[in-house]
C-alpha cells in the first residue's frame, strides 16, 4: 500500500484527524506494541487453557473404548505429540513447524 | 429442555442475557455476592447491594418468567478487609429469612491468606448459628487445590455443619474429588478461558457421574455468560446422553440441593435414565 494512502480515522484513534496517513497509522501502531512480559500477561490464561484442554482431550481419547490403542498407535496423535515436544524445544517459527509436522510429506 | 443456573451474577448481566435465558428454557437462577470488581468503601455499599440482590434482580428477573434467588455474605476478596468485613457480616443475619435468601454464599478463599481464613470461618459460625445452607467460591487458578483443601478441612471440623447442606463450588479436575469424598455437593463453572469448558465440564459428569453435581456459568462482569450453561447441555447431548439424564443435571440437581431450604418451590421433573 502506497505510504500516501489516506484512510478514514477510525474510533482507537479519537485524536486524529479525519483523514490520517499510512506513516501516522503504522507509528502509533508501534508506540503502542507490547513488549514479551505483557504479551504473556495478555494470553497466559488462555495458553493456560489450551494446555488444559488438549490433556482433556488425550484423556477423553483414553478413556473410551479402544482408547489405549488409539493413544498409543494413531499417527495423528504421534504428530501432536511430536509437536508438543517441538513447541518445547524449537527456539523460532513453532507455528510454520507445526504446520510441516502437520502437513503431507 | 428446563434449566437452573445455580450461580450467576445477574446483577452484572444485560436484559439480553435475560431475554437469552427465558428463550433457552432458563426457569431459575441463584445469585451469590460476590466481588463487584472493586472493592467498596462501606458496610452501607453492601447493605445496598443485599437490597439490589433481594429486591431489585427478582423484578427483573421475573419479567422473564425467571424465578431470582440469592445468597448473603461478604465475598472473599474484599474479606481482606477485616474490619469491614465484620461490619457486614453484622448486617447479614436480620436478612436470612427474607423468602428469596437461601444461605450463606459465596464464602470461601480468593489468595488463602490469614484474613481470607478468619471472615471464612466468622462466616461458617454465622451459617451454623443460622442453620443456613452454603455455597462456596474456591480460589482461581494456582491457589485452588490448596484453598480448597483449607476450606474442606475447616468445613469437616466443625459438626454442626452437614455435608449435604454445602455445595463446593468452581470445581476442577484435581478439586472434584476433595469435595465429593467429603459427601459435599460440587459445583462445575464454565467459563470461556478459565475454570472449566463443556468438554471438560462433560467429561467430569461422566467420569464421576452425576449425583450431586451442579453445573453453573457463574457469569459476571468478566468473560462469561449464560450460553455457557446451554452450550455445555449441548455437548452432553451430543455425546449420546437422553434428554432425561440432562434434566437431572441441569434442573433437577439444583431442585435436589436448594430444596433443602423450604423457600425453594421448583422440584425434580421426570425420572433419570442415565
Amino acid at each position: 500500500m502506497n505510504g500516501s494512502t489516506k484512510f478514514r480515522a477510525v474510533s482507537q484513534f479519537p485524536q486524529g484527524s479525519d483523514e490520517t496517513t499510512a506513516e501516522d497509522v503504522s507509528s502509533r501502531y508501534n508506540r503502542g506494541m507490547r513488549d514479551a512480559r505483557q504479551i504473556l500477561d495478555q494470553t497466559y490464561l488462555e495458553m493456560r487453557w489450551r494446555c488444559l484442554s488438549l490433556a482433556a482431550d488425550f484423556d477423553r481419547i483414553e478413556r473410551a473404548t479402544g482408547g489405549a490403542d488409539v493413544i498409543a498407535n494413531d499417527p495423528r496423535l504421534a504428530n501432536l505429540r511430536e509437536a508438543m515436544k517441538m513447541i518445547g524445544d524449537q527456539s523460532v517459527s513453532r507455528a510454520e513447524f507445526l504446520q510441516m509436522i502437520l502437513s503431507d510429506k | 429442555m428446563k434449566f437452573i443456573d445455580p450461580h450467576i451474577h445477574c446483577v452484572s448481566r444485560t436484559t439480553d442475557d435475560y431475554q437469552y435465558m427465558a428463550r433457552c428454557g432458563v426457569v431459575a437462577v441463584s445469585e451469590p455476592a460476590f466481588w463487584a470488581g472493586y472493592d467498596r468503601s462501606t458496610a452501607s455499599s453492601f447493605g445496598d447491594y443485599f437490597r439490589h440482590l433481594l429486591d431489585v434482580e427478582p423484578l427483573r428477573a421475573a419479567k422473564y418468567g425467571i424465578d431470582h434467588y440469592a445468597w448473603l455474605c461478604i465475598n472473599a476478596k474484599e474479606a481482606e478487609n477485616v474490619e469491614l468485613a465484620r461490619e457486614v457480616i453484622k448486617l447479614i443475619p436480620p436478612l436470612l429469612d427474607h423468602p428469596r435468601v437461601l444461605g450463606v454464599g459465596e464464602i470461601g478463599l480468593n489468595k488463602n491468606t490469614a484474613n481470607e481464613i478468619k471472615i471464612f470461618e466468622e462466616q461458617v459460625e454465622m451459617a451454623a448459628k443460622y442453620d443456613q445452607m452454603i455455597l462456596i467460591h474456591t480460589p482461581h487458578l494456582q491457589d485452588k487445590h490448596k484453598g480448597t483443601r483449607i476450606i474442606t478441612d475447616i468445613l469437616k471440623n466443625d459438626k454442626r455443619i452437614k455435608p449435604h447442606r454445602v455445595l463446593i463450588d468452581h470445581c476442577e479436575e484435581h478439586t472434584i474429588r476433595i469435595a465429593r469424598e467429603n459427601g459435599f455437593w460440587s459445583g462445575l463453572t464454565v467459563y470461556p478461558v478459565t475454570k472449566v469448558t463443556p468438554q471438560r465440564g462433560c467429561d467430569i459428569l461422566e467420569q464421576f457421574g452425576t449425583d450431586m453435581i451442579c453445573v453453573n456459568s457463574a457469569s459476571d462482569w468478566g468473560e462469561s455468560g449464560p450460553s455457557n450453561l446451554t452450550d455445555t447441555y449441548l455437548e452432553f447431548r451430543r455425546r449420546g446422553n437422553s434428554e432425561e439424564a440432562a434434566t437431572d443435571v441441569f434442573y433437577n440437581n439444583p431442585c435436589r440441593f436448594f430444596g433443602q431450604s423450604p423457600k425453594w418451590k421448583l422440584k425434580p421433573i421426570g425420572m433419570a435414565t442415565g
